[in-house]
């Protein structure tokens, strides 16, 4: 897996909203992440794994998708790989509502 | 809810949702949003549903009659015909529905057309502002006639900017109505707690789309800043507000008839009044003018009488005798009988 280290922001995004920043930051790593997931064959997935969730700003939802991923692991048909892709995926989903990337909309009488 | 209702609501094709969270959930805000909504507020109104809880009237209740001991103003604009006090009606009469039965009483107490200042000069909401009792819903149509924004430093406009100022111990629910809320006095649209929009109208439908804000000025660091915010109700960021007729509601049934009576009462005596001023601003009485015509007017038939009088003795005119009668200078007074000459 490539170095997560080697993050470097444009300018223009060093300017913006550091929620803009964060998701900038994360989706970048998610990328990588992606890729590394295509060529798994020389890399540590839970650590690869351990390193995404460490970015969740949210401690106990962090160890909640920990164990989720431990739980999943354990079962033999669905491999660590693929525990790994769905927990980061809960993840994602827990991120957009946070982050709200999909706006709802609402009515009232 | 009972069950029939529950089927009844179900079978028009409304989200139960709608009347259990108190909200109605549209998915992603795009454009189909307004759609999705619109649709369920035309079910609701053809079918004849109940109408779902109003998260926004129940907030309002909650402020005026709370702890706090707040009041809540806003304004609501929409072009001419948009349906802006058929919107401030039902949001009124609502109100009135709730806080009534929240103390067990008529509706009618809180809010009635006796409550709705229609296109009334400042002396006309002045009048309505003090006759209405605490909790009142009032409503000032046309509010830019009374609070117009170039009548901004007029006396007028600064003693009701005072009223509405201090009024919040009255606790009432003020909403008023412009074309836009720039055709109000700048004071004035400081002091809203929320302004609210005539988005779509569907007259057709028996319903507006409105969209509200709360809003919040603050002056700081020598620039003012206005916030508008959506409200939230639920954790939800409110997008779209569906207002009906106040004549939906049994207490108010009729209300917009005899609405548009008074409101058309309202426009002929305004009509009048403006062209009587113009008359006036037309042909212009100045001050001394005027004077000169009261006095003709209370000594006039004295000095007449008088210089009649010494001229039948074949005396000459004596202004210091008239003078004496009637306190004015002799120069009025030739003034005056000028003027009686050419009568």
């Amino acid at each position: 897996m490539p170095a997560l280290t080697d993050f470097t922001p444009t300018t223009e995004l060093l300017t913006g909203s550091p929620k803009m920043m964060y998701t900038y930051f994360l989706l970048n790593q998610c990328a990588k992440y992606l890729d590394a997931m295509q060529n798994p064959k020389n890399i540590n997935v839970d650590s690869a794994t351990a390193a995404l969730l460490a970015f969740c700003p949210d401690v106990p939802k962090r160890n909640q998708f920990w164990d989720a991923f431990v739980e999943r692991k354990k079962d033999t048909e669905v491999g660590t790989i693929t525990a790994s892709i769905l927990t980061i995926g809960d993840f994602q989903a827990y991120l957009s509502e946070v982050l709200e990337f999909t706006e709802k909309s609402a009515g009232v009488f | 809810m009972d069950d029939e209702i529950k089927a009844h609501i179900e079978a028009a094709g409304v989200p139960l949702s709608t009347y259990t969270e108190g909200y109605t959930d549209l998915g992603p805000a795009n454009r189909s949003a307004l759609k999705r909504f619109v649709n369920i507020c035309d079910k609701i109104y053809k079918n004849k549903l109940p109408l779902p809880p109003s998260p926004f009237i129940e907030f309002v209740v909650e402020r005026t009659t709370g702890k706090s001991k707040q009041d809540f103003t806003g304004m609501i604009d929409g072009k001419k015909g948009r349906g802006k006090s058929t919107t401030t009606g039902y949001e009124e009469a609502r109100y009135a529905i709730e806080i009534a039965d929240k103390w067990g009483q008529d509706p009618k107490d809180y809010f009635s057309l006796d409550n709705c200042a229609l296109l009334e000069d400042t002396e006309g909401i002045m009048r309505i502002l003090e006759e209405a009792e605490k909790y009142q819903a009032i409503m000032l149509d046309d509010a830019s006639l009374a609070l117009g924004s170039r009548d901004f430093a007029t006396q007028k406009n600064k003693n009701l900017n005072k009223i509405m100022t201090a009024c919040r111990p009255k606790r009432w629910f003020v909403m008023q109505n412009a074309p836009m809320t720039s055709h109000i006095d700048l004071q004035q649209r400081e002091l809203m707690d929320f302004v609210a929009h005539v988005y779509k109208s569907y007259h057709d439908g028996g319903f507006n789309i409105i969209k509200i804000n709360s809003e919040e000025f603050t002056y700081r660091m020598g620039k003012k800043r206005v916030y508008e915010k959506r409200f939230s109700f639920y954790d939800r960021k409110i997008d779209f507000y569906c207002a009906y007729s106040p004549d939906i509601f049994d207490p108010f049934e009729g209300f917009m008839e005899k609405y548009d009576k008074q409101r058309e009462e309202a426009t002929n005596r305004l009509i009048r009044d403006i062209s009587g001023q113009e008359k006036t601003r037309s042909n212009p009485v100045n001050k001394r003018e005027k004077n000169i015509l009261d006095l003709l007017e209370k000594h006039g038939w004295t000095i007449k009488k008088m210089k009649e009088e010494l001229n039948k003795k074949g005396k000459p005119t004596s202004l210091y005798q008239i003078s004496a009668e009637t306190g004015l200078t002799p120069h009025m007074i030739n003034v005056l009988y000028a003027r009686l000459k050419k009568i």
